[in-house]
């Protein structure tokens, strides 16, 4: 058992582990000492219910997330398939334009299959996509939820947008090719999402 | 990184009018929204790699969040900064301190140019006086 920390998020540690002689994944959410502590394992409960059940109907819609193989609401664990693949992140601006528009139309219908369905992820960033055997599987829906709002896709567009710009400034045109394979796969009105994306942008703060 | 609390407190005062006792709903108003405020901050500091944390502000002249964001940054094993308390609410003090850095990095304004913003949000200010 080697139960390295891959990585020390804000909620919780990544960790290398085994399960059934696999190399696996384990996402153990973390007390938080600043919060009343029964509401603090409410929520870590809660969160882990939601996250693991998100993967699992996102999953079920034909988007490639990790295989969950065990879920302990108690503690806050959920065990998953280890992707042994390259963070969108990492690779994206080293990658030829034709290529990174191919990645781009993939994540667009990726996430048009999970909106389809009504789940916001939450979290899409770069960093929360693995690109691995021609796929891109998304992690992290730790701060996912179910939503029929156009508000709450436009937000997660945004909030890919947002990563687009600062990470792959760039290449931050390439965050078209998103919303082309995203309108392309989404079975609503796609140019009402597009304009509420325009909308929150246009937004501003306290008016 | 804006939070907007409106829903929170448009609960809150109906769990007043509705009989509730005031510092039982004002006390969890507090740690509701305390908590909010220093989970976002964390997030923030691990999505950016940051290991320090700088309260600042009015609000930070309140103990209870400078307990909790002082508790968030010590579990991350990071740095936590803060003011002394008087000058958390001292807007002229923070003005003349943020000229005074803006001087010396050789921002230059006429007192004509010069005017108050209340929209101006310090995410919308170019930071010239540091590398």
């Amino acid at each position: 058992m080697t139960n390295k920390i891959l990585y020390r998020g804000a909620e919780a540690e990544i960790r290398l582990s085994k399960y059934m002689g696999k190399t696996v994944i384990r996402k153990q959410r973390v007390k938080k000492a600043y919060r009343i502590q029964e509401i603090d394992r409410q929520l870590i409960s809660f969160r882990t219910k939601e996250e693991a059940k998100l993967i699992a109907e996102a999953r079920s819609y034909g988007v490639s997330v990790p295989l969950l193989y065990d879920v302990d609401l108690v503690k806050g664990a959920i065990t998953m398939e280890y992707l042994d693949g390259n963070r969108v992140k990492d690779i994206l601006n080293g990658l030829d334009e034709s290529e990174r528009k191919r990645i781009c139309l993939k994540i667009g219908e990726s996430i048009a299959r999970l909106h389809n369905h009504d789940i916001i992820h939450g979290d899409l960033t770069t960093s929360n996509m693995i690109f691995l055997h021609d796929r891109i599987h998304f992690i992290d829906f730790g701060l996912g939820c179910k939503n029929i709002e156009l508000e709450a896709k436009g937000v997660d567009l945004h909030v890919l947008m947002e990563a687009f710009e600062s990470t792959h400034s760039r290449y931050s045109h390439c965050f078209e090719y998103v919303l082309e394979g995203y309108t392309k796969h989404y079975r609503g009105d796609g140019a009402a999402v597009i304009t509420k994306i325009e909308e929150i942008v246009q937004r501003g703060r306290y008016r | 990184m804006d939070l907007a609390f409106s829903g929170l407190l448009t609960a809150a005062e109906s769990y007043v009018r509705q009989g509730k006792r005031l510092e039982d709903v004002c006390y969890s108003l507090q740690e509701t929204t305390f908590a909010m405020l220093t989970e976002v901050t964390e997030r923030a500091m691990a999505h950016t790699e940051k290991q320090e944390v700088l309260l600042g502000g009015g609000v930070a002249s309140n103990k209870r969040l400078r307990e909790m964001v002082q508790t968030m940054a010590h579990d991350r094993g990071a740095s936590f900064y803060v003011p002394s308390r008087d000058v958390c609410v001292d807007n002229g003090a923070m003005i003349a301190w943020l000229g005074f850095l803006m001087y010396n990095s050789g921002v230059r304004m006429s007192l004509d140019d010069s005017l108050i913003n209340q929209r101006f949000r310090t995410d919308m200010m170019e930071v010239t006086w540091r590398d």
